[in-house]
């Protein structure tokens, strides 16, 4: 931090490169959802004369129910996946031995799985159960998606709690759950708020179960009603960036609360 | 530390139970998430893999199956489909890698020691990397419309429109390179990471001894960071092979296949073709890719490991 002392002008070159690059392409997505469908590309500058019609055009009963559902599938899938995930994340950090290649051999596997790979056979699979065409299968196929990687992001937060805290504890007559309840998740209550943001954004803008496993419109998330608009012929764009803003405040909004919880506990997990 | 080990050393009982209790129980954690991914992983896995050596189609998808072996297999990595998605993939995962791991090096390097705005970079670069690849892929597919942002501002500099997501090859590349945009935000907080690890001393001093930034670079920076590229190369590598959402919103795998790679093949010829059998086998051989990668990769950090 000392060697440089003022910064140079590489840097500060760099710096402004990357805003740019990182932050035109989302301001580009706000602009164009404020244009009218005829200065989209007529008017291709910021000079526009800014409308609401495309968010009029698109805000409707069918919108507010897709937001609904995605919040639906997105907190249950995060809701399940933590139950699932912490304690599993916190047996693979504490033993030692075969159990662990295999607990973790079979995250990577299924983690590094194509997700096609697992939606033709889940299609089966769930519409043996009679889980297609409802959101309990999508946030069950979801969760079997996003467990693994929550099991890896988590337990290297496990692994940095010393265990002679636990010991302690354990000593003092403490059954292990309420070690693992009242000691252990306090500390890393970090590392599953990581867990949790990533595996909430993930869910909220997951499509290919959704749009494969439900059949009416009126269980659609909104991820849907993007991916469902892609394949037509001529794209109806003002209407299209309108709906993606609309689906991105949530993730902003999250976003502004744990950026630096991510910042920090990313670099922790992929680094030991 | 020291109460434990204190207590370790006057108790011996203490420790017999400590051996005892650690191991022990916490196994049982592994249970709900083990039984959850076996049911609802491991057995559709089990199910795809029966599904490539069976005769599956839209009309028995729900039924019996009719085994007929390795030819469901055969039959799909021998299409001219196939090795075109094959090298697609390569050309892909390529890409994202080269571009993700140098874009998030040197945004890491610009990053490392700069002051207040690097928090502010860094955090608006993050919020790309969080947002999903659907409404990136949306996003980055209306800029690269020839009439789109950056053939506008190309053709301020009086370049002429090019059409990122329709010529040739370069939808496969234009697509590879939105991927690759997401993927340097998550490198340079690794490789930021890492730098801020780095001793300070050993830069101090090499500077000291008068070695220009360059060779800074090259002989300290580097070498220090080898088991970090290492590490990112590979969970790079495995996410950009797998990498679906971003082909299905900007291309759809188009025009006709040139953007098509290994999981998208799988894709259309089980849910656009209704081939399940050949979706399956394609999805295998994917896994089965990746899987000797993985392995391949631990193989050899096992053994720098031994020799270090």
């Amino acid at each position: 931090m000392t060697q440089t002392g003022r910064t140079g002008w590489v840097p500060r070159v760099g710096m402004a490169v990357l805003i740019v690059l990182y932050g035109l392409p989302f301001f580009w997505l706000v602009v164009t959802s404020l244009k009218s469908d005829t200065a989209i590309f007529s008017q291709t500058g910021l000079i526009f004369e800014p409308t609401l019609a495309a968010y009029r055009a698109v805000v409707n009963a069918e919108l507010l129910q897709s937001c609904v559902n995605s919040a639906v599938i997105a907190a249950g899938t995060t809701a399940l996946t933590l139950v699932l995930a912490t304690p599993a994340a916190y047996a693979l950090a504490r033993l030692k031995g075969m159990l662990v290649t295999i607990g973790l051999g079979a995250a990577i596997l299924l983690q590094i799985t194509p997700q096609p790979a697992s939606l033709i056979p889940l299609y089966r699979v769930l519409g043996g159960w009679n889980l297609l065409g409802s959101q309990l299968g999508v946030i069950l196929a979801d969760t079997a998606l996003l467990l693994p990687f929550c099991i890896l992001i988590i337990r290297p937060f496990f692994l940095s709690v010393p265990q002679e805290v636990e010991e302690a504890g354990l000593v003092d007559g403490a059954s292990r759950w309420r070690v693992f309840w009242q000691i252990v998740l306090p500390i890393t209550v970090n590392g599953i708020a990581t867990g949790a943001t990533i595996i909430f954004f993930i869910a909220w803008g997951e499509f290919l179960y959704a749009i494969t496993f439900l059949p009416s419109p009126s269980l659609y998330p909104i991820s849907v009603l993007i991916a469902g608009q892609i394949g037509m012929y001529g794209i109806h764009w003002s209407n299209m960036m309108a709906i993606a803003v609309m689906a991105s405040i949530p993730i902003l909004v999250i976003y502004a609360f744990t950026h630096r919880l991510l910042r920090d506990g990313l670099a922790l997990g992929s680094v030991r | 530390m020291t109460t434990a080990a204190g207590a370790r050393a006057t108790f011996p009982a203490v420790s017999r139970t400590r051996a005892r209790l650690v191991p022990r129980g916490v196994g049982l954690y592994l249970l709900p998430a083990g039984l959850y991914l076996a049911t609802l992983a491991l057995y559709p896995f089990a199910e795809l893999v029966h599904m490539s050596v069976s005769d599956v189609t839209a009309e028995n998808i729900f039924g019996d199956w009719h085994f007929i072996g390795a030819a469901g297999i055969q039959g799909a990595v021998s299409t001219a489909d196939f090795r075109e998605a094959a090298v697609n993939s390569l050309i892909y995962v390529l890409l994202v890698v080269g571009v993700g791991l140098g874009g998030g090096l040197a945004a890491a390097m610009v990053l490392w020691r700069a002051g207040h705005f690097a928090g502010f970079t860094l955090s608006l670069m993050v919020f790309s990397w969080a947002l999903p690849g659907l409404i990136n892929g949306v996003d980055w597919r209306f800029l690269l419309d020839p009439r789109g942002m950056v053939d506008t501002i190309l053709g301020v500099f009086h370049v002429a429109p090019i059409y990122w997501l329709v010529d040739g090859r370069l939808p496969l590349v234009s697509v590879a390179l939105v991927n690759a945009w997401t993927v340097v935000p998550f490198a340079t907080l690794v490789f930021r990471a890492a730098l801020l690890d780095m001793p300070s001393e050993v830069l101090a001093a090499a500077r000291v001894d008068g070695a220009r930034p360059s060779q800074v670079l090259r002989h300290i920076v580097l070498p220090l960071l080898r088991p970090t590229i290492l590490v990112l190369g590979v969970l790079s590598l495995l996410y950009a092979f797998k990498s679906f959402d971003f082909i299905y919103v900007m291309t759809f795998g188009g025009p006709g296949t040139a953007s098509t790679t290994l999981p998208f093949l799988s894709y259309r010829l089980a849910f656009e073709l209704y081939e399940y059998s050949k979706g399956a086998a394609v999805a295998l051989i994917t896994v089965g890719i990746v899987v000797f990668l993985a392995v391949l990769y631990l193989r050899q950090v096992h053994r720098e490991e031994r020799s270090a």
